[in-house]
């Protein structure tokens, strides 16, 4: 492999140099995930770290908008991504880890803790809010995606250690019209019976992949720290299709700046006094019940 | 995360509890001290519905849950089977349920605690009573309770 050769046509628009030092944590090796983890290595990161759930292995029905194949099928969805990227980038550090991010606290703050950029491409709002935490307490930047239902559009916010996190942009989010768009689907369900419940309309794989190759792109942005400050905000909305009352036309974007929520139990300072005396305070006060 | 290793959340928790609640919500934990929880009792329209508002392991990315400590009638609605904290009961289905979804019906850490959750045990309740006289749950679903 010749380094020189491999970054010949790019090195002109994005020194690879600066990339290098970038240990960048990808969380979730799906569709959006192994997206953008191909274009991170595109861009000469010299870390990366992939991490999914434990015994995520590639199925028939995910090839079809993933960026493995059907030579990989079977195969672990990191171990499969990791020589995936290394046909890319030989030189890239990837580690593959296979960690329940809601689950295993401890590892997960390991992994952030060793990070540069944080990645989150899960689909669940707990994996969310659990590495949202993580990377507010090791102040590590990081960038989330979503795709909305039946792919219509998506959006990528970045948060910025001492900026609005992620439980902060969902509490604004919550107000907006992006929530009634969501809440339309929620009232068909049946409460009475969550086993029961239908699944979120799918999305083409096109409808993905263009929200991912955004969050690559704010990710890359969030690397360079963004010297020209081309994001102007921390919340990238993005209609792949019209939708009545939220993308008047097709590929439609806005950036909005979500501030902190007000007193924001996530990334606030909290207590100036001393939190860990009252806590244990709090726990030895409990009344131990039979 | 959890209420244990969240030192800041714990203070701000009992906080809002005591803030909130007073002290008509009682702070207990299991015998190994490795789960946490709030009993409490809602009274409504004469009716006693003691209840458990219990931590899961990876709170506060997951809500607590209310967890009945009374027996309900086997085919009461908006109610869940099980849970991920160790304790027996039935759950209040008080929050979509599902977990891809961001909707207004959603659990939000950033603002949302367990002293919330004795208030929303509050109105299910009434809707509950409702539903034992007339048969009909007064509000479509959990959306509706949470508000």
């Amino acid at each position: 492999m010749n380094r020189d050769e491999l970054f010949k046509r790019t090195r002109q628009v994005l020194n690879p140099q600066l990339t290098a030092k970038q240990a960048v944590l990808v969380v979730g090796a799906g569709s959006g995930g192994s997206r953008v983890a191909e274009e991170i290595v595109r861009f000469g990161t010299g870390r990366v770290m992939l991490v999914d759930r434990p015994n995520e292995t590639l199925e028939e029905h995910n090839i079809i908008r993933h960026a493995l194949g059907y030579r990989d099928m079977g195969r672990s969805k990191v171990a499969a991504l990791r020589d995936r990227l290394l046909d890319i980038h030989p030189q890239c550090d990837v580690r593959t880890h296979e960690l329940d991010v809601t689950r295993d606290e401890a590892a997960l703050a390991e992994l952030v803790s060793r990070a540069t950029l944080v990645l989150l491409c899960t689909d669940n709002e707990r994996s969310k809010h659990a590495l949202n935490a993580a990377a507010v307490r090791a102040a590590v930047p990081m960038v989330f995606a979503g795709v909305f239902d039946g792919g219509c559009g998506g959006e990528v916010g970045r948060v910025l250690p001492g900026q609005a996190c992620y439980a902060c942009i969902a509490a604004y989010l919550q107000r907006s019209p992006i929530a009634s768009q969501a809440d339309e689907s929620v009232e068909t369900f049946d409460y009475a019976n969550p086993a029961s419940m239908q699944q979120s309309t799918a999305a083409l794989n096109i409808d993905i992949a263009q929200i991912a190759l955004l969050q690559a792109r704010v990710a890359l942005l969030t690397m360079l720290d963004d010297p020209a400050g081309e994001m102007d905000g921390n919340y990238l909305l993005f209609g792949n299709r019209a939708v009545a009352g939220l993308f008047p036309r097709m590929l439609t974007s806005e950036i909005w700046r979500i501030p902190r929520a007000p007193a924001c139990m996530v990334c606030s300072q909290g207590d100036s006094g001393n939190v860990d005396a009252a806590a244990e305070q709090l726990l030895a006060a409990a009344e131990v019940m039979a | 995360m959890s209420i244990v290793s969240d030192k800041n959340r714990l203070v701000l928790e009992h906080r809002a509890m005591r803030e909130r609640w007073g002290e008509a919500a009682r702070w207990c934990c299991n015998s190994g001290r490795t789960v946490y929880w709030w009993e409490y009792t809602v009274r409504v329209e004469g009716n006693e519905f003691p209840i458990r508002v219990a931590y899961p392991d990876d709170y506060p990315a997951s809500p607590p849950e209310i967890i009945f400590d009374v027996e309900l009638p086997g085919n009461t609605p908006h109610v869940l089977r099980s849970g991920r904290v160790a304790l027996p009961g039935v759950r209040m289905c008080w929050f979509y349920p599902g977990e891809s979804k961001r909707s207004r019906n959603v659990w939000n850490p950033a603002t949302d605690t367990a002293a919330m959750a004795i208030g929303v045990a509050h109105r299910w309740c009434l809707a509950f009573v409702v539903w034992l006289s007339t048969g009909n749950w007064p509000v479509p679903d959990a959306a509706n309770v949470v508000a």
